[in-house]
């Protein structure tokens, strides 16, 4: 178990010296930075200060490994758009924002979907199952912003149960946090059903009930833990577009996270902020995988004992 | 052993499976009762209607297409198929219990063996001391070392230890009959008579009856007392092992007795039976064997056979053919 967790996390650390490598790169391929920081105007003496002094006169190999040294010390330039802050601490300021409405939205995510979709599995084809497949096709086919302006509208305009948009507490979160969940609610949940109808054909449920066990534990113990390393291999997809915020849900409930940051910082050509984005993004995605991995092993031990 | 003291009777039972082309019978009417400390066999090929009957008499049919559509299941006295579902959750791997054909797919394969036989344990009301009453049941089915192999996996294991810990599974509430459904057709045919001793050993220490389903007639003369052979969800004999080898009293049986291959028997074929079972939805009113039957003729295809008395006269041989005085 030690030896296939020290394994896994070695995988993640080499992913993340190649993203490293590979943001490094993008940003010397979309254009050149003097562009940006200089005025049109400036003169040879002027460039040559700006470029020594960002240290682009060295050879790109030196480049590379002095911008490791810096990430790793938590330190990715200044912010060329926000002046007088660094672009580690402008993205700090705003990754709470939406690692708070992306948490919510992965909660209600699991919680909606995993029950639901085993549900809907043991229950095939009755009204519970129709309505599971009415829930995940509505969530596959509804746009994000389309479904957040119909909640908006219906529970905080008409209703005034929920504050319409800005950031704040827990009931600002929930009309977001349902909007962004829908879809992935709608995937976990045919996700799970499937992987349910056919761990619920196995033998060893048919031994199960032979044997006399009660039948929410076949359904539970016997079943969904066999069943579970689908919507587990899912999980790592899921938190990783939950927990790095969206662009379309920020704009449309105007709330301050990371997707609405990263877009604005490219517009803006601003490099430092953009890769300490994809950094962070990337380093959430790795963590997402790492914890499917951990719990693949603990639910599997066929798995663990390779 | 006489038919006075019978631990299990099922009566009549039809079984129906509702398939999306429509509904149809895959149990017909079949009748058989087994004795406290016997072994009935139950013989046919695949889709003949063996395993659906014993999951019928579990209950434990395809869900959810799978129902008792009419019979009665006696167990002990007691009808089984009006009880409820969670009526019947008790008597499963309590009153009777099931072994599987394959261990390799039987045994759930996140549990550990010791966690799935506690749980049997459990179930059965035992309470304390669980492990140590795990290990011992692995040792009455013979699992060596299983003080180690208690807290292994079913991937780690070989088919035969699987399967003997499902046996031990099976036997954990000490069941008044337990099902065997083709429990060694999954295994080397080394380990096949280790099982079958293994079996034997089980009944005469407990007592318990074992209904044996299997398409090996070897086996059958091996282990059984009686036997009952069903074609298309039908029973077509049922006899004493000695009385339907001596003298098989329905085509079908004697097809099925000379497919057997004999190491003293020489041939350069096997026997195989002209045709194939019918499919369920096109069986007719009449004998369901007899367009594969070389004895057949107009009535047999048109009428039901009767229940006549097998060739050897014993009181309890039977078969369900018009033309069993014209077998020789």
């Amino acid at each position: 178990m030690l030896t296939f967790l020290l394994k896994r996390t070695l995988y993640a650390l080499i992913s993340l010296l190649a993203i490293t490598l590979i943001v490094f790169s993008l940003s010397h391929l979309s254009g050149n930075p003097l562009d940006a920081l200089l005025p049109d105007d400036a003169t040879p003496a002027q460039i040559e200060q700006v470029t020594r002094h960002l240290g682009l006169d060295r050879p790109i190999t030196v480049q590379y490994l002095t911008f490791l040294q810096n990430a790793a010390m938590g330190d990715f330039g200044d912010s060329l758009k926000w002046k007088g802050q660094t672009a580690a601490e402008v993205v700090w300021e705003r990754l709470p924002a939406t690692l708070q409405l992306g948490g919510l939205a992965l909660l209600i995510s699991i919680v909606v979907a995993l029950p639901l979709g085993v549900m809907a599995a043991v229950y095939k084809n009755t009204a519970l199952d129709a309505v599971a497949t009415v829930i995940a096709l509505l969530g596959q086919s509804l746009p994000a912003f389309w479904l957040g302006l119909v909640l908006m509208w219906v529970f905080a305009v008409t209703l005034g149960w929920f504050p319409t948009s800005g950031y704040g507490g827990l009931s600002h979160m929930i009309l977001p946090a349902i909007a962004m969940a829908w879809f992935q609610v709608a995937a976990l949940t045919r996700l799970t059903r499937s992987a349910m109808l056919e761990v619920l054909d196995a033998e060893y449920i048919k031994l199960a009930r032979v044997k006399g066990v009660q039948e929410r534990s076949v359904v539970w113990k016997h079943a969904f833990r066999n069943a579970a390393i689908v919507p587990v291999t899912y999980f790592g997809v899921l938190a990783g577009s939950l927990l790095t915020g969206s662009v379309v849900i920020e704009t449309v409930f105007n709330w301050p996270g990371t997707g609405w940051l990263a877009i604005t910082a490219i517009q803006g050509r601003d490099f430092p902020v953009v890769q300490t984005v994809v950094l962070f993004f990337a380093v959430l995605f790795l963590l997402a995988n790492l914890i499917v991995d951990v719990l693949y092993a603990l639910i599997d031990p066929r798995i663990r004992n390779t | 052993m006489t038919n006075a003291d019978p631990i299990l009777r099922v009566e009549n039972l039809r079984t129906e499976l509702a398939l999306s082309s429509g509904p149809i019978e895959v149990v017909r009417g079949v009748s058989f009762s087994v004795n406290k400390g016997e072994t009935l066999g139950i013989v046919g090929e695949s889709g003949s209607g063996k395993s659906m009957t014993a999951l019928s008499i579990m209950r434990v049919l395809p869900r959810p297409i799978g129902r008792i559509a009419s019979g009665s299941i006696y167990l002990d006295g007691r009808d089984l198929v009006p009880m409820t579902d969670s009526q019947m959750t008790q008597i499963r791997g309590r009153e009777i219990g099931m072994i599987l054909q394959d261990p390799h797919t039987s045994l759930n394969p996140v549990y550990t063996i010791g966690n799935q036989v506690i749980e049997a344990l459990q179930i059965n009301k035992q309470r304390g001391g669980l492990l140590q009453k795990a290990i011992n049941l692995l040792k009455k089915v013979n699992v060596a070392d299983s003080e180690r192999r208690v807290h292994a996996f079913p991937h780690q294991m070989s088919g035969g230890m699987k399967q003997r810990v499902v046996g031990a599974i099976s036997i954990a509430g000490a069941p008044k009959v337990i099902i065997a459904d083709e429990p060694t057709t999954a295994l080397d045919v080394t380990i096949q008579l280790q099982y079958l001793e293994l079996l034997e050993q089980i009944q005469q220490e407990t007592g318990t009856a074992i209904v044996f389903i299997t398409h090996d007639l070897g086996i059958v003369a091996r282990l059984c007392h009686r036997l009952v052979v069903m074609y298309a969800g039908q029973i077509v004999e049922e006899g004493t092992v000695d009385d339907v080898f001596d003298a098989p009293s329905h085509p079908y049986t004697v097809a099925l007795l000379n497919s057997v291959p004999h190491v003293d028997r020489k041939v350069d074929r096997l026997y195989a039976i002209e045709g194939n079972p019918p499919a369920l939805h096109e069986i007719g009113t009449g004998c369901s064997f007899a367009p594969r039957c070389p004895l057949s003729d107009a009535r047999c295809r048109t009428s039901a056979p009767p229940t006549v008395a097998g060739r050897s006269h014993a009181p309890d041989h039977f078969a369900a053919c018009w033309k069993s005085g014209e077998l020789a």
